[in-house]
């Protein structure tokens, strides 16, 4: 039998090598190189920009590649600009949150739980999308649980463990029962495929779409899936938090989105039913909870969990616009991830400052009197509330504003409602930390609180981003 | 009958060894101590690799018991017997209504994926190993063109992920030196 | 030749005592190893469909999700061993970190 190697462009993945290559060489320097553990965070940082700035010279290349198993086009790449802005921000802010004995493997393993969600983002096959998942998730694994002296860590991590690996049971069954009705793990022939073969209601297909719709929505924390997600932000540390909420995510969405609207598309009817009463129930359930909620990561985890839900909404309308808009689902993804990504890292950011200097979890009341001794970090969340809340002006009002339209557009218009009134609804609790903020007086004096210039340049960064987005959507529809 | 008896002469091995996974399966699931459950999880992938043998995948029965008899069974049961989990007070568990619960959500979808076995007709697109070719080369030869040329990307990736797990293993459960 | 659907029953039978494994108990390495159950019995969907499909994929396949398998392990037992020793326990219902 001759191997014939198929066809190998290292341009293609340039990116993904030089997070493998900078993994590696930050686990060797803090083995051998002890002075230069100071500086591994930057180094890891430096390592997502070569990478970013890679993505963008690879930008439109427009190419499958390693036998279909990645494809890179701009779809992708958008993704992985938000994924690696994320690393970026998350290595910067926590360039020196760890201890001098862990800093090396810290920060490899954030390149490399990168490194799979890139893989999960680019990949134009079930079993690479697979393959991702799991680098990425056994990374947050280990980030999570890292810090043994918190017991609180060690159960979020355990119970993300469990729950995650029963998660990946599923999907991979899912994976399996879609390889046999379809014969092939390739979504391009999977697509193929089913455009040529009428499958729907076939009773297997039914049941790879059920078991393919678990393993994502646990993922990307769709109600009824998503028990684990208040749990694991509250237990994990606050920066491991914040890249749990947002990078991780882009990945998922942007392969929930690339099997279900582009794979799936011709079995549109058989999975959008569910999906929209899932979309439902994720919004309405999402903000509801977040605002009953007292310890501010868990209010912000439900907060993503409805944010997850308005996602789904443009997954929902994907297969729908194919024909008369085609840009606009995907796009409106894009967008709605990217901003996503940016306020909540801002928040978990600058929740995690506080933390640090508290030591210990905070709840919403605990920010009283905040805006007047910390004025400059008050302004960064009251940007991340403002646009996690659909603020006009800021990101993420841009965000769901194309997010209803697309929706609109695909017919959707009752689902729209519920999206506007939980919208609403959700106003409310993000006020409420700013009115905590500005408006209540605090207990017990406050401290002084040091942010060092590296996280503060990545909270400038980032609530710069939102602004921006907000003010000037069109940067980022152009790069689409 | 007759039917069953039929279905049953076209290959024993496969319903003789069908029946006894399943059997080993509920023992493991429902006994108490996870030693046992730990050895009749064993026996259970036992069984499964002779199933990968009445499917002529011998290179994946081997490697089935390679790797998860032989190395991830061993390492769980390394683990019970390093944290002594044989005592009576582990061994307690409440479940409540939860249990009955969960039981019905399961039967529910085996209930899906059965009916779904068997009335479907459709099978996917035929791929270009057929068994006679498969038989004519050798499995593990035609496991391994396949890797090393349409599944390079991911038979690369499989790498980092075994260098992922060993770091995490080791900075979880490694003692502190300091 | 046994059909198909012997076959994928036979799965699925496995997978659902596996997912009733892992609901039903509180040792998490019970839990643990009733998915190692579930992932086994998709590995053998897999070959079978492989088989029935005259296809190679299922059988890489099951080859990368063993990989998969073992690096999990790796990890969780990693993690089920420091909680004992914070905790002398690995019965999940303890863990209560989760309040409301």
């Amino acid at each position: 039998m001759e191997v014939i190697i198929p066809d190998t462009n290292m341009a293609a993945i340039m990116p993904q090598i030089i997070l493998t290559i900078g993994a590696c060489v930050v686990l060797l320097l803090s083995v051998f190189a002890h002075s230069t553990r100071k500086y591994l965070g930057y180094l890891s940082a430096l390592t997502c920009i070569a990478a970013l700035a890679n993505t963008f010279m690879i930008w439109d290349i427009n190419q499958t590649v390693f036998a279909g198993m990645i494809t890179i086009n701009a779809y992708s790449n958008a993704f992985n600009m938000i994924i690696l802005i994320s690393a970026t921000l998350i290595t910067l802010v926590t360039h020196d949150a760890v201890d001098d004995h862990k800093v090396g493997e810290f920060f490899s393993i954030v390149l490399i739980s990168t490194l799979g969600m890139m893989i999960m983002a680019s990949s134009q096959n079930l079993l690479v999308i697979f393959l991702g998942l799991e680098i990425l998730s056994i990374g947050l694994y280990v980030l999570i649980g890292m810090n043994r002296a918190r017991i609180h860590s060690l159960e979020a991590a355990l119970k993300y463990f469990l729950l995650g690996a029963f998660a990946s049971g599923f999907f991979l069954y899912g994976i399996s029962l879609t390889y046999g009705t379809t014969g092939s793990f390739d979504l391009v022939k999977i697509s193929r495929y089913l455009q040529a073969n009428n499958m729907l209601g076939d009773p297997l297909m039914l049941s790879a779409l059920a078991m393919l719709l678990i393993g994502f929505g646990f993922k990307v924390a769709l109600v009824p899936f998503h028990m684990w997600s208040p749990d694991v932000y509250q237990g994990a540390p606050a920066p491991i938090t914040g890249f749990i909420a947002t990078a991780p995510k882009a990945a998922a969405f942007a392969a929930f989105a690339r099997v279900f609207v582009e794979a799936f598309a011709p079995l549109h009817i058989d999975w959008s039913t569910i999906l929209y009463w899932i979309c439902i129930i994720t919004m309405i359930t999402g903000n509801l909870l977040a605002l009953i909620q007292t310890d501010i990561k868990r209010m912000l985890a439900f907060s993503s969990i409805a944010h997850a839900g308005y996602i789904i909404m443009a997954i929902l309308a994907g297969p729908k616009l194919a024909d008369s808009n085609p840009g606009l689902s995907a796009n409106s993804i894009v967008f709605y991830v990217m901003v996503y990504s940016l306020m909540n890292l801002t928040a978990f950011s600058i929740i995690y400052i506080f933390e640090s200097r508290e030591g210990r979890n905070l709840k919403v009341e605990n920010f009283a009197g905040f805006g007047a001794k910390y004025p400059m970090l008050s302004v960064g969340m009251t940007i991340a509330m403002l646009s996690l809340a659909g603020i006009p002006l800021t990101g993420g009002f841009i965000a769901k504003l194309q997010i209803f339209s697309a929706a609109i557009d695909a017919g959707y218009v009752g689902l729209t409602i519920v999206a506007v009134i939980t919208a609403l609804i959700s106003v409310y609790y993000y006020l409420n930390v700013l009115v905590k903020m500005y408006f209540s007086e605090p207990e017990e004096p406050l401290e002084d609180v040091e942010v060092s210039k590296a996280t503060s340049l990545a909270l400038m960064l980032s609530s710069a981003g939102i602004i921006v987005l907000g003010v000037l959507p069109s940067l980022m529809m152009k790069l689409m | 009958m007759e039917t069953v008896m039929s279905y049953f002469m076209l290959n024993p091995a496969f319903y003789i060894f069908a029946g006894l996974a399943v059997i080993l399966a509920i023992f493991m699931i429902t006994m108490p101590n996870p030693v046992y459950s730990a050895i009749f999880l064993v026996l259970t992938f036992f069984c499964i690799s002779v199933i990968y043998i009445t499917l002529e995948a011998e290179f994946i029965a081997a490697i089935q018991v390679l790797v998860y008899t032989g190395a991830i069974m061993v390492l769980f049961l390394f683990v019970i017997m390093l944290l002594n989990l044989g005592r009576d007070a582990d061994l307690v568990e409440h479940s409540g209504p939860m249990k009955y619960i969960s039981i019905i959500v399961a039967f529910a979808i085996l209930i899906q994926i059965g009916l779904a076995a068997k009335v479907t007709v459709n099978i996917g697109e035929k791929g270009m190993f057929p068994i006679e070719k498969i038989r004519e080369i050798g499995n593990t030869e035609a496991i391994a063109g396949l890797l090393f040329s349409d599944y390079l990307y991911p038979f690369e990736i499989a790498s980092i992920l075994l260098l992922l797990g060993m770091i995490g293993a080791i900075i979880i459960s490694k003692k502190r030196s300091e | 030749m046994v059909p198909l659907s012997h076959y994928l029953i036979f799965t699925a039978i496995l997978f659902t005592l596996g997912v009733i494994g892992v609901l039903t108990r509180r040792n998490a390495i019970v839990v643990f190893m009733s998915i190692e159950l579930m992932l086994n019995s998709v590995n053998l969907s897999m070959v079978t469909f492989a088989r029935f499909l005259n296809s190679m994929d299922g059988q890489i396949a099951v080859f990368l999700v063993m990989t998969v398998a073992a690096a999990e392990v790796a990890v969780g037992l990693a993690l089920i061993v420091a909680i004992y020793r914070k905790k002398e326990t690995i019965n999940i219902d303890e863990m209560h970190i989760m309040q409301g």
